[in-house]
């Protein structure tokens, strides 16, 4: 899972190494299947603890790398070497994405542009340069 | 004469030997201190054979190498593994330190592992610092001042005043000092032990605590203070290459000169 995310998933990924890396990380978990626990004990039980983080990060890594697959445009730590550009026109949106068994769907939902009270206006988000 | 010995149920008996299986001439014995609260058994040491050619340089490679490919229930705590946040504090070949720091290649032969000595044990590596942490919170750990919350500026801090904190904030409370202490073995108690001490001189050393004198009168106890005799070991043992030796003998130097 470590090795498929930075290798595939990193800051710099491109519609290849994102391909490649969705397919890679179904691997383990699929292989969540033969998990077992060997440490039976009530007390810091790190074995379990680990196990249970396991649980979470492949899910968590799985919907991190088709949701990135899925947008195409760079923004922030989101750097597609193909999509160079940011792309407020289609992208200007939270991800959503449901993990279910290997699949995993994503939608998304639009940023909202205004503020929850009177005191403070909108900052409307633009590009980041140096 | 008295006789000092363990008691019964505390006697380390010799545990299990894995031997190693991947058929490599480069093999280190590690010997583990193990013990797990739910079985009804006395601690044991156990050995494990590890192949030093696939394995990272440090003493915590060597442990996360037999907790993934040997034996998954060793415990120990483990964090950021490159020494800033003290939680793989453990007694490596017979020295605190912190695992994530200590390079294996140092230590020739067999390499021998245990807990923080003279903390309870609650499993395998893992002492229990419940005291240490009580102990920290009592010297009150955060800027004090007399405006308060009146102040909406920001304290600040000159250049040279900033300066007198080195040595002293890079501390992580990983506890190596404190349990390498002797005295803190006997009396850790009441005694405060280096680790808090040199936390209490950190702040009391600070420019913008304005609560000097009452921290001074609150360490300046026979017990918690003056059980410190400059064993020095504290300054062996920190990771960190602090020195709380010198800022305990800068609290008592403060009491005798105020």
């Amino acid at each position: 899972m470590q090795k498929t995310m930075q290798s595939k998933c990193a800051v710099f990924r491109t519609e290849k190494t994102l391909k490649e890396g969705m397919k890679e990380i179904r691997k383990p978990f699929e292989g969540m299947e033969n998990i077992s626990v060997q440490d039976k004990s009530l007390l810091f039980n790190t074995d379990l603890v680990e196990t249970l983080e396991f649980d979470n990060l492949i899910r968590q890594a799985m919907t991190t790398i088709d949701s990135a697959y899925h947008r195409k445009e760079s923004r922030g730590a989101h750097a597609r070497e193909d999509f160079k550009k940011r792309d407020d026109k289609s992208y200007m949106t939270h991800t959503l994405a449901w993990q279910k068994g290997n699949e995993v769907k994503v939608a998304y939902r639009p940023v909202h542009a205004k503020t929850l009270t009177n005191d403070v206006q909108y900052f409307p988000p633009k590009e980041r340069v140096y | 004469m008295v006789q000092f010995s363990l008691p019964q149920n505390s006697k380390i008996l010799k545990g299990k030997y894995y031997k190693d299986k991947s058929g490599s001439n480069n093999l280190k014995k590690i010997n583990i201190y193990r013990w797990d609260p739910s079985k009804n058994e006395n601690p044991r040491i156990d050995t494990f054979e590890v192949n030093m050619n696939e394995c990272g340089p440090k003493v915590l490679d060597i442990l996360f190498k037999i907790k993934n490919e040997i034996d998954p229930s060793l415990t120990f705590r483990r964090s950021c593994a490159h020494g800033v946040c003290g939680s793989c504090a453990m007694n490596v070949d017979g020295v605190n330190t912190l695992s994530c720091t200590k390079s294996h290649s140092d230590i020739r032969g067999e390499l021998n592992i245990y807990p923080l000595p003279h903390l309870k044990v609650v499993k395998d590596l893992v002492g229990d610092l419940n005291n240490l942490y009580k102990q920290y919170e009592s010297i009150e750990p955060w800027l004090k001042t007399k405006v308060g919350e009146k102040t909406t500026k920001e304290i600040k801090q000159s250049q040279e005043d900033r300066e007198k904190l080195d040595g002293y904030y890079e501390c992580i409370l990983c506890a190596c000092c404190s349990t390498a202490c002797p005295s803190y073995w006997w009396n850790g108690d009441k005694y405060l032990g280096p680790a808090v001490l040199l936390q209490a001189y950190r702040w009391i050393n600070d420019s913008r605590d304005e609560d000097k004198k009452e921290r001074l009168q609150k360490v300046a106890d026979e017990l918690k203070l003056y059980r410190c005799h400059t064993i020095m070991n504290c300054t062996n043992s920190c990771p960190k290459g602090l020195n709380p030796a010198k800022a305990i003998g800068s609290i008592k130097k403060m009491l005798a000169t105020s």
